[in-house]
Formats: structure tokens, C-alpha cells, sequence
């Protein structure tokens, strides 16, 4: 599975969920989906505009782990 | 037209098709001169019950669609693209079919052309309702991980 670390990026570059939420341009709900990985897929558009706010990489964000009952 | 006064519209017909529906069931039982047209004109003075049994059934099936239906349009201005919608087109074809299956039986006891075409045009429309109800239940989940891409 693929696993959002937007957290640990925020905390790394100081910035609130909430200032980051309004730079992207997406809700804080939807911020959120994010964060807890509820989301289905993300947008290059956000995923972007994350980098951008956060100046990181794709790779930073988000990480592959082995899922552990085998389920896609 | 906005889609607003279209669905308001459609809807007024629905519930005015309802209370057709409800007098012409009542009639069966009220009226004296349709009891007599029933069973000199449309041959049902053989088997008076079973023809008014038939009449019910078809009749309470064809309101339940009706409710169904008027509830599916209420959400129209909202959000169409709802699990209970989608449901609610499979209990709409199931219920035609049902309806269209009592008019194919009744082929074969009291036949008349319209039994025949009642029971063509019930049974399209179930099919109809149940591929609506599938293509509806597929949109849900479009709209859910639409919903869930962030």
C-alpha cells in the first residue's frame, strides 16, 4: 500500500495543516483524508502544489509499504 | 427549463398519476358502472376475483413504482448519485417485472391485445429500470472515489 507521510513533512517544514490546506487550495477535510490515508488517489495537480508549499518531492510524501494481509 | 421546475413538474405528475391509480382501484369496488364494464366489456365475468385480484396487484405494484420513483426525483436537485437511488431502481424493475409476469399469465387465461402489450411494455420497463439501477449503482462508486481523490 501506499503510505502518506504528509505528516512528518509538515512537522519537518514547520507548517500547519491549515496553511498548507489553504496554499494547495483544497479543504481542511480534505487535508485530512489525506493525511490518514482514507484518500483513493491524489491529483498531480495537488500532489504539485504539495510539493511546491512543502519544496520536497513526490518521494518524500509518499512511501510504498508491504501490506500486511496481502490485500491490494 | 431549470432542473429544479422540471423535476417540481414531473413530480406534480407523478403524484397526480398516484391518485388515478388509487381512484381507479377504489372504482373496482365503488362504482357500479365499472364493475358492469369490466365484466361485459372486458371479459372478465368469468372469473370475476381473479380479474379484480389481478387489477390489485398490477394497480398497488404500479403505486409503489410511482412512490419510488417520485422519491428518486426528490433527490434529483441534490445528489442523484446515491446508494438508496440505485436500490431504488432495482425495487422498481423487480416490482415491473413482477407486474409484467401477472399480465403474461393472464395471456393465457383472459387474452386481449392490451394484456399482451401491458405485459411487453412491464416487462421492457423492468429491464429497463434494473440496467438504470446498475448504471446508477456504478455512478455511486464513480462518485465515491471522485469524492476520495484529493
Amino acid at each position: 500500500m501506499i503510505r502518506v507521510n504528509l505528516d512528518i513533512m509538515l512537522a519537518r517544514r514547520g507548517v500547519s495543516g491549515g496553511e498548507l490546506a489553504e496554499a494547495i487550495g483544497i479543504t481542511q477535510a480534505n487535508l485530512s483524508i489525506l493525511k490518514t490515508n482514507k484518500g483513493k488517489a491524489i491529483r498531480f495537480s495537488t500532489l504539485d502544489a504539495i510539493c511546491k508549499k512543502l519544496n520536497c518531492t513526490p518521494g518524500d510524501i509518499l512511501e510504498y509499504v508491504e501490506d500486511n494481509n496481502g490485500a491490494e | 427549463m431549470t432542473l429544479k421546475t422540471l423535476s417540481k413538474i414531473t413530480r406534480a405528475l407523478l403524484y397526480a398519476l398516484m391518485a388515478l391509480v388509487a381512484a381507479l382501484m377504489a372504482a373496482l369496488f365503488i362504482s357500479a358502472d365499472v364493475r358492469t364494464f369490466m365484466e361485459n366489456e372486458y371479459g372478465a365475468a368469468g372469473s370475476t376475483v381473479l380479474f379484480y385480484a389481478m387489477l390489485l396487484v398490477c394497480g398497488g405494484i404500479a403505486l409503489w413504482i410511482l412512490i419510488e420513483l417520485a422519491a428518486v426525483l426528490k433527490t434529483v436537485e441534490s445528489d442523484p448519485f446515491v446508494e438508496r437511488n440505485a436500490a431504488a431502481f432495482m425495487r422498481m424493475g423487480i416490482a415491473a417485472e413482477a407486474a409484467g409476469l401477472v399480465f403474461f399469465v393472464k395471456c393465457f387465461f383472459m387474452f386481449t391485445i392490451m394484456t399482451a402489450v401491458c405485459a411487453l411494455v412491464m416487462i421492457l420497463s423492468g429491464l429497463f429500470a434494473l440496467t438504470l439501477g446498475m448504471v446508477f449503482r456504478r455512478a455511486v462508486e464513480y462518485k465515491r472515489e471522485n469524492e476520495l481523490t484529493i
